[in-house]
């Protein structure tokens, strides 16, 4: 499979080599447009934004200030990577995987702002919905923060403080280190080729991209300590809570050893920010003795939760999607950890044993379910789901019950023809 | 495997994808009853049997008339623990079909499975009865698109045969192609028989 894997990279890389050299060596890609049309008067002079570019999803104009670094020269090699960034950024602009929520992407812009201090007006910033944790930050200023992150973040410290570590890598140009420190290894056309090319499809796509930007952009362990305590500066800095970083990579680990499937949970860094990013016990040892010395510092919780609701339950089907249920159990566990979102945490462990169908699953799910419908955020199809377990064990009273609450709750259920006919038919035959 | 023998089936391969020798089956109008299917549909056209290079498991066949990125039909009769997807990695799990699924969890079954391929937050609207071959079933409308953000709208109709799940689905980018298939796709469903 490894070799099925590295054929696969390899095909991308020789089959984009061409497209990538051209680039690098001669032709300029227009900028995103987001990176110049929004200046206040006495920021940068604006260039022509590429016409047929899409906005970016809520960079909001007033408070952009300009870059703090100005573009590279395309002849040189930074100039190169700022190239391939910008392509990488049009895929991602146009990608159907674009959260284009004004409120969430303005909310995490705000927070990335806050960390960045004189660096905010090099962001441009993209949640992608994809159910990994992740971010990343390019050469050129744009960043990708992947709704997997933001559901396993639990409060604003701690994406103030993954976001501190991407504008680290950024500020201190480890990609560029990075780059040339490759040259000599490998063709950096090349190595860069595959990551233009590396998004490949679906869930299977998201873990393949994951592995493929690990192969080039995965970071030295200096550059992640040092990213570490950038990260940390910044936050605190901000008036975060000091100790948000090493709970949150804690956190992480425990989660992949959480996992169903053995491979990951041999390898820590598989489908995560660790193939990037590699953690090592040192790295949370020295964020823990560092956070040790500090005082104060907010974790704004009820804000991050606030802004994250109404994403919850359709990050979390994404997240089941993944079938690694032992995973999405322990990231319930934290979402349930304050006493919050307890009608959709329940659901959604009903929703793990409904899908997994071990021993005893089918008893825990109604269990969940039952649980569920106590609270007031308990999704629509909890209803539904009981009407189904009461039909396969012949409670057909209850089924029709269950289902006829269902509708009531979502009288636009896209479902509702075929419950209906259902109801029907169960109240014709009787229990 | 050793080195020269690999090195041997790849050149072969290679040899053979650059010659073109590798052939599209045309299904031709008419009955049509794809290999390990349990039901046959009828075609008013001939389709491109595109199964062979849509990397999907035994029982899922792919049909096309201008590549599956434009029109596909895929026509399957998928076996108790079996998959409408293949995995590229056998570690990453699959949604399976399982003989004991409510109508719902069908659906979600079709669903789940989309979301594996490169069709982003697919989407089920408009679950409604409908037979299939005669069997009692469940037609679905399917919305979603593409990694690189191409609006697919779909249709589906999905029943059990026994223990086994009979499935025909469609999918065609929003603009243009479905509303030109939609007809005839509906015809194709309703053609069903065992």
């Amino acid at each position: 499979m490894k070799r099925l894997a590295a054929a696969m990279v390899a095909a991308l890389a020789v089959t984009t080599a061409a497209i990538a050299q051209e680039s690098v060596q001669g032709e300029q890609i227009p900028p995103p447009a987001a990176t110049t049309q929004d200046y206040p008067a006495d920021g940068e002079p604006a260039q022509q934004a590429a016409p047929d570019a899409i906005a970016p999803p809520a960079q909001p104009a007033q408070t952009i200030p300009p870059p703090s670094r100005p573009r590279p020269e395309i002849n040189t090699d930074e100039g190169g990577l700022w190239g391939m960034s910008d392509r990488a950024e049009q895929e991602a602009r146009n990608s159907g995987q674009l959260e284009r929520d004004p409120a969430l992407n303005a909310y995490v812009r705000e927070v990335a702002c806050r960390v960045a201090s004189d660096a905010c007006g090099d962001i441009r910033l993209y949640v992608m919905n994809r159910p990994y944790f992740n971010a990343s930050m390019a050469p050129n200023g744009y960043m990708e923060v992947w709704s997997g992150l933001l559901l396993r973040v639990e409060d604003e410290a701690q994406l103030a403080f993954v976001l501190g570590h991407e504008i680290g890598h950024y500020r201190e140009r480890h990609a560029l280190a990075m780059l040339r420190a490759v040259r000599g290894r490998a063709g950096a056309a090349m190595v860069f080729s595959i990551i233009a090319a590396g998004a490949g499809v679906g869930i299977v796509g998201d873990i393949v991209y994951l592995g493929t930007i690990a192969s080039v952009f995965g970071f030295s362990r200096e550059n992640e300590s040092q990213a570490d305590m950038l990260g940390y500066d910044h936050a605190v800095a901000a008036r975060y809570d000091p100790h948000a970083g090493h709970m949150l990579w804690s956190s992480l680990l425990q989660e992949t050893q959480a996992s169903d499937n053995p491979d990951v949970r041999r390898q820590e860094t598989r489908a995560s920010i660790f193939r990037t990013h590699p953690l090592s016990a040192d790295r949370i040892e020295a964020l823990t003795a560092r956070a040790a010395q500090a005082t104060g510092g907010e974790t704004q919780r009820a804000r991050y939760r606030a802004a994250i609701r109404p994403f919850l339950d359709s990050w979390l089907r994404s997240d089941l999607r993944r079938r690694d249920y032992g995973q999405t159990w322990f990231l319930l566990d934290r979402l349930a950890a304050a006493g919050e979102d307890l009608g959709v945490v329940e659901y959604y462990r009903g929703e793990i044993n409904r899908l997994r169908r071990g021993d005893g699953d089918r008893e825990r799910a109604f269990q969940h379910y039952t649980n569920a419908i106590a609270y007031p955020d308990a999704p629509a199809a909890t209803w539904r789901e009981l009407g189904d377990l009461a039909l396969r064990d012949g409670r057909n009273a209850e089924a029709v019950e269950q289902f006829t609450a269902y509708l009531a709750r979502a009288p636009q259920a896209v479902d509702r023809a075929l419950i209906e006919a259902r109801i029907q038919q169960l109240s014709g035959g009787g229990q | 495997m050793s080195i020269s023998r690999r090195g041997l089936l790849a050149a072969v391969a290679g040899g053979c994808i650059a010659s073109g020798c590798a052939t599209i089956p045309l299904v031709k109008a008419g009955p049509y009853r794809a290999r390990g299917a349990g039901f046959a549909v009828t075609l008013s056209r001939p389709w491109s049997d595109l199964t062979a290079m849509s990397f999907r498991p035994t029982g899922v066949r792919v049909l096309s008339i201008d590549g599956v990125q434009l029109n596909q039909l895929v026509i399957a009769t998928i076996e108790p623990q079996g998959a409408l997807v293949r995995m590229v990695d056998r570690d990453t799990p699959r949604p399976l079909y399982r003989s004991d699924m409510g109508e719902t969890e069908l659906v979600e079954f079709v669903i789940d499975s989309l979301a594996t391929l490169e069709y982003q937050d697919p989407q089920s609207t408009n679950l409604r009865p409908q037979s299939l071959a005669g069997a009692p079933g469940v037609r679905f409308d399917i919305n979603t698109r593409t990694e690189a953000g191409l609006n697919i709208t779909g249709t589906a109709l999905v029943a059990r045969a026994g223990e086994n799940l009979n499935l025909l689905m469609f999918l065609a980018p929003s603009e243009h192609y479905y509303g030109v298939f939609a007809q005839e796709i509906d015809a194709v469903f309703a053609s069903a028989a065992t």
